[in-house]
């Protein structure tokens, strides 16, 4: 079967919390992080549910078509064939994190990236006209900066992040990159050349550790005005401004009398998707994201 | 030699000292405990144990002595980077790191955290721990 794919990119506009459920770590409620790699993530099966959720005003042949029909017992005990069955002719792949915004001494904030989480984004944006090379890994502890930086000090040329000073070289695939990234964008943004930086993989995996948004809550006694016994928690998300990249594919419509080619089921899933709510605590501000896809697509054949 | 994975190490580590804080220290070592990880997320490894470091003064006039135990704790954690041993000069250890070693003793810290946090839990009372948490909401 030919399958469409849109690679997407989802820039967060508010801390958004992808949770994994309570933990016994350091954070009671920590963000999803793919396994081998600690890599930041949001599920496609959360981004799914909120598409699906934003398309209800389709036909309701059509949104069947495109996410399937919907269990009538959740989970598990509702994985039964039925009568009628089909599987969505829309695939949601995971969004995996490819620049974490981190406090700077000069502008503010940096868009930080390292060669693998390039190398990894190359691979989901293979087949988009214009995606730059491949980013060489750094041989030690510093970064490269695109011309014209904003975060980088003009007379010692380092990096000033969080803690870490970091020796910084201009990189012409970094600008290559950040003009990539903001090409999903409705206004090419200048924001993003210059303060898109790429550090070394340790130090990346170190800020993926501890860049993160953590906030300790706690609920309140209504009687008393004080804080419940126990009733204080750590919750972690990516904070604002973080960029992930992922792929949305698509076949042609497997529903029976529901003709939708994979390029007109991509078109319905997708459209109007500019702003979307994704991750949990909703109701406190998190999650507010924008969902945009590269123009163009690229087509292979799934067996 | 018995080899054991880094968890079991930090566990063992862990639930040894904690078993050892007595009963009239165990509600500020826990509140410590509880609040350092999110500290050192929050504000760096050196800026969460100089907040220690500080508490350290506080301490000296009283009998009990929750923070200078806990740092002497962490400090034995055989952390790399800090010289074993550091004991209460575990934050001025840490400050002299070099930012690879300091990097990487933030990340086994925070594993050393976890440990800690779960012995606490699983050791003290409820009222040894009343201002910490019992999981997420």
């Amino acid at each position: 079967m030919s399958m469409e794919i849109r690679p997407y990119l989802l820039h967060a506009l508010s801390p958004l919390h992808a949770g994994t459920g309570q933990s016994v770590g350091i954070i009671d409620l920590p963000i999803a992080r793919l396994r081998a790699t600690n890599i930041p993530f949001v599920p496609g099966s959360s981004l799914k549910g909120v598409l699906r959720e934003a398309r209800r005003s389709l036909p309701p042949a059509e949104w069947e078509a495109l996410f399937g029909p919907l269990r009538e017992v959740s989970g598990a005990a509702g994985d039964e064939a039925r009568e009628g069955d089909h599987a969505g002719a829309l695939v949601v792949g995971d969004a995996r994190l490819v620049a974490l915004p981190v406090r700077s001494f000069l502008g503010t904030f940096a868009w930080v990236s390292s060669p693998l989480l390039l190398e990894l984004a190359r691979r989901d944006l293979a087949g988009l006209d214009g995606l730059p090379g491949r980013m060489k890994r750094l041989p030690a502890t510093g970064a490269r900066v695109g011309a014209g930086s904003i975060t980088v000090s003009p007379k010692q040329r380092r990096l000033l992040l969080e803690d870490l000073d970091l020796d910084a070289q201009v990189e012409p695939a970094v600008d290559a990159w950040a003009r990539f990234l903001s090409r999903t964008w409705p206004e090419e943004e200048e924001g993003l050349r210059e303060r898109f930086a790429v550090v070394d993989d340790e130090t990346m995996s170190f800020l993926l550790e501890t860049a993160t948004q953590v906030e300790t809550r706690v609920r309140i006694d209504p009687d008393t005005g004080t804080v419940v016994q126990g009733a204080l928690w750590q919750e972690e998300s990516l904070p604002a401004e973080t960029l992930l990249v992922g792929v949305l594919a698509a076949g042609r419509s497997l529903r029976r009398g529901t003709e939708l080619s994979a390029t007109e089921v991509l078109e319905r899933a997708l459209k109007g998707t500019a702003l979307l709510q994704l991750g949990g605590k909703a109701t406190v501000g998190r999650g507010r994201c924008r969902l945009a896809a590269w123009p163009g697509v690229s087509r292979e054949a799934r067996p | 030699m018995i080899h054991r994975t880094r968890q079991q190490t930090r566990a063992l580590h862990a639930y040894e000292r904690v078993m050892r804080v007595p009963p009239g220290e165990r509600a500020d070592y826990a509140t410590h405990v509880h609040a350092l990880g999110a500290a050192v997320l929050r504000n760096g490894l050196a800026a969460a144990l100089a907040f220690l470091e500080r508490e350290l003064e506080s301490e000296k006039a009283k009998q009990d002595k929750p923070v200078g135990r806990l740092l002497k704790d962490l400090a034995d954690a055989l952390l790399p980077g800090p010289p074993r041993m550091a004991g209460v000069k575990l934050p001025e250890a840490v400050r002299r790191l070099e930012m690879s070693d300091y990097m990487l003793a933030t990340r086994e810290l925070l594993q050393v955290l976890v440990w800690f946090r779960r012995a606490v839990q699983a050791t003290f009372t409820q009222e040894d721990r009343s201002h910490v948490a019992d999981g997420g909401r």
